[in-house]
């Protein structure tokens, strides 16, 4: 009972203070609850704009390669020019295309997508590198042209398509990574509408008590010594809460009887 | 004062969410346990202490006190969100207050540590009644508690055993602690975790049936952990004043009680019936199998715990027809189950009995007793209008449950569980199914049956007539 006793809050600027800064400390909970957890949101968005951006990126890359290799073979093998620049070309784009695939293999932890594409570009350069060491074995019934239709073409279509397979496999990946950020946005705006419910119920409460407890005994008060004043009608009122409010009233009382 | 509890345990449970690496719920906890605290302690600053209440606010204090809680238990559920809409948040806050143990979740296991613990909390906060903590912390004690307690326990606990209510007070507080830590120990040394023993121990003694596995506790699948549950919940569903007369060597005890004679006889009779009926039917291959099943769920089904280690659906109709009637007459009063109450079945089968030998001997005056006391006519007709009531609320419950689709299994099954507040029924409620099929309205009904149950009926309507409070 001692215990309850200590919770119990006398004084009319007290319990004033103490209702406001009730009003004040739910607001500031939780908009740092939700402060906080919105910072999250901006990670998690932020992470996976990123990654995003860096699937989109190495994809390009690869298929920018890719295409540059094919333009330089297709001048090689099928027209027929053997320039330096092309040759060149390819070795460039063999390159490129392996940094790629090795940035996007090391990226990714458990991806069959990646796997696959690993393979499929090493052959394709392998393939390439062996046309450029003239380690292919082209004759006149099987020329360069029909190397490039029958096997480099197949292989460049499927690199192609492993690019985005690839892809689209890459911003799967990202699935629980968009459920999570849709979660803590979820905990960022429910805390918001909660405290907001809460806190229309402790201002309808604080109105409440305010006009029970405070503005009718005053409004009573100013009546009764009205009445008092007008009538000689004698002063009373009935006062429940312990404050400044019933000393109030035992001092008119007083003065009253005083003037009696 | 009731809100500032549970706003201790909300903040507990944030506790253990900061242990567990401060999970995904430790915010939504701690959010919630300020904002608890805040509605409980904001009327403190102005409402002045009331040295005396009346009947009316009595009930009223009662009834607001689960509602409220019932309110506020959503709040964790709410900011954490994952399958919390608003009616799941509120079906399984309801279903935690008034120890049910239904549930709306497909997938527990996913839920952080710190809300597994708020679930369990508010299954153990209900288990003892959100009054008995106000009650003890209501600084008007005397008259008050008297008034409070007739909403609360049961006319037939009290006037079985009749304590002075302070004491009662005690006893609940003693004997239910007690039980849950020895229960805590008991299952850790059985080779659960501290956390999984803690929360099933709270589950088991307040009988609701909660758990922290999708499979309940068919996951442990140990022998040891199930017979520790058994025990507990066969406690939990005796009167607590009863187990406190036993524990300081009093007269009135266990061992003396009719009720918890015909209690246990109840359980065992029915436990061997099923176990025989699920081994004649190949259902499981040897007896002892059948038994250890068929005694678990009986006896989880009669102290309205709820947990299971097997799929009910799977089995006879005689054992489900049984299991329903276990749901029906439940526990003891003075305890934390639900239900019907095995006093009230005494009772109506000693009225049955009396009739038929006044019908032999007219002018006979037969009197009803209990463990040697003769019952009142009001007792007797309260129980009367009780079971009558009871079971219009089922079949009301049933009517509303098949207007919405579900079939006939489901929908009475789960009329019964809500009511009696087991929690699992059969058909699409069943042991190791769940109420997220349910649509909202239905989860709604669920939710006021667990209440109207939880609040012996009466203690929750009367709080809705108007004339009543003019």
């Amino acid at each position: 009972m001692s215990r309850l006793k200590l919770l119990t809050i006398t004084g009319m600027r007290k319990r004033m203070f103490v209702g406001f800064l009730s009003i004040i400390l739910l607001l500031f909970f939780s908009g740092m609850v939700s402060l906080f957890e919105l910072g999250r949101v901006s990670n998690d968005t932020e992470e996976i704009l990123l990654a995003s951006k860096s699937n989109v990126e190495l994809a390009g890359e690869m298929i920018s390669a890719l295409n540059e290799q094919n333009d330089a073979m297709i001048c090689m093998s099928v027209i027929g020019d053997s320039s330096e620049s092309y040759r060149d070309a390819c070795k460039r784009s063999i390159e490129r295309l392996a940094n790629a695939v090795r940035l996007a293999d090391g990226r990714v932890d458990d991806n069959s997508a990646v796997d696959s594409l690993v393979m499929r570009s090493n052959i394709l350069n392998a393939m390439v590198t062996d046309y450029l060491d003239g380690n292919l074995m082209l004759t006149d019934e099987y020329s360069s042209q029909d190397w490039y239709v029958d096997s480099y073409k197949d292989e460049y279509l499927n690199v192609a398509s492993h690019i985005t397979s690839y892809m689209t496999g890459a911003q799967s990946t990202l699935g629980p990574e968009v459920n999570r950020l849709s979660r803590t946005a979820y905990r960022a705006v429910t805390p918001v509408f909660i405290s907001l419910v809460v806190m229309l119920v402790v201002v309808l409460m604080f109105y409440y008590f305010l006009s029970v407890y405070y503005i009718r005994p005053i409004l009573r008060m100013n009546k009764s010594l009205g009445d008092y004043l007008t009538f000689k009608v004698p002063f009373d009122v009935g006062i429940t809460l312990r404050d400044e409010l019933v000393e109030l009233k035992e001092r008119i009382m007083a003065l009253v009887s005083r003037m009696q | 004062m009731v809100l500032v509890f549970i706003a201790a345990f909300m903040l507990a449970s944030a506790g253990v969410s900061l242990v567990n690496n401060t999970d995904s719920a430790y915010y939504p906890l701690l959010l919630s346990s300020f904002l608890t605290a805040l509605l409980g302690v904001f009327p403190l600053i102005f409402v002045p202490r009331a040295e005396q209440i009346k009947t009316k606010e009595g009930y009223c204090i009662v009834v607001g006190s689960w509602l409220v809680a019932c309110i506020v238990g959503m709040f964790p559920y709410l900011t954490w969100g994952g399958e919390f809409s608003p009616m799941n948040a509120w079906f399984e806050s309801v279903s935690g207050f008034t120890t049910t143990g239904a549930s709306i979740l497909n997938d527990v296991e996913d839920l952080p540590r710190g809300l597994l613990f708020w679930r369990m909390s508010t299954a153990w906060i209900g288990g003892i009644g959100v009054v008995m903590f106000a009650l003890v912390i209501l600084p008007s004690m005397g008259k008050n508690k008297l008034l409070l307690s007739n909403v609360e326990l049961s006319t037939i606990a009290k006037d079985n055993y009749k304590y002075r209510t302070q004491v009662i007070l005690r006893i609940l507080i003693f004997v239910y602690v007690g039980l849950t830590l020895v229960t805590t120990l008991l299952l850790k040394l059985a080779g659960m975790c501290w956390f999984d023993a803690a929360t099933h121990a709270m589950s088991a003694c307040s009988t609701c049936g909660f758990g922290t596995k999708n499979a309940s506790v068919a996951f442990f699948d140990s022998v040891s952990v199930e017979v520790i549950l058994i025990a507990a919940m066969t406690l939990a569903g005796i009167h607590f004043g009863l187990l406190y007369a036993t524990i300081i060597g009093r007269r009135n005890n266990i061992f003396r009680s009719e009720v918890v004679r015909v209690y246990l006889c109840m359980m065992l009779v029915i436990s061997i019936v099923i176990a025989m009926s699920l081994w004649s039917d190949d259902v499981y291959s040897s007896f002892p199998e059948s038994l250890r099943r068929s005694v678990f769920h009986v006896v989880s089904v009669t102290t309205t715990s709820g947990f299971a280690i097997a799929d009910t659906n799977t089995w006879t109709s005689l054992a489900v027809i049984l299991l329903i009637s276990c749901s029906t007459i439940c526990a003891c009063a003075g305890s934390t189950s639900g239900g019907m109450k095995v006093d009230r079945l005494l009772l109506s089968g000693k009225m049955i009995r009396n009739r038929l030998k006044l019908q032999q001997h007219p002018n006979a005056v037969i009197r009803t007793k209990v463990d040697g006391i003769v019952q009142d006519d009001s007792v007797l007709n309260t129980v009367v209008i009780f079971v009558v009531a009871y079971i219009m609320l089922i079949l009301i419950g049933t009517i509303v449950n098949t207007m919405f689709g579900q079939d006939l299994m489901t929908g009475f099954s789960a009329s019964v569980a809500c009511t009696s507040n087991v929690g699992p029924g059969f058909g699409g409620v069943g042991s190791m199914n769940n109420y997220s099929d349910f649509p909202s309205v239905l989860k709604f009904n669920g939710a006021l049956l667990m209440l109207l149950g939880r609040l012996e009926i009466f203690g929750f309507i009367q709080l809705f007539f108007i004339r009543y409070w003019k």
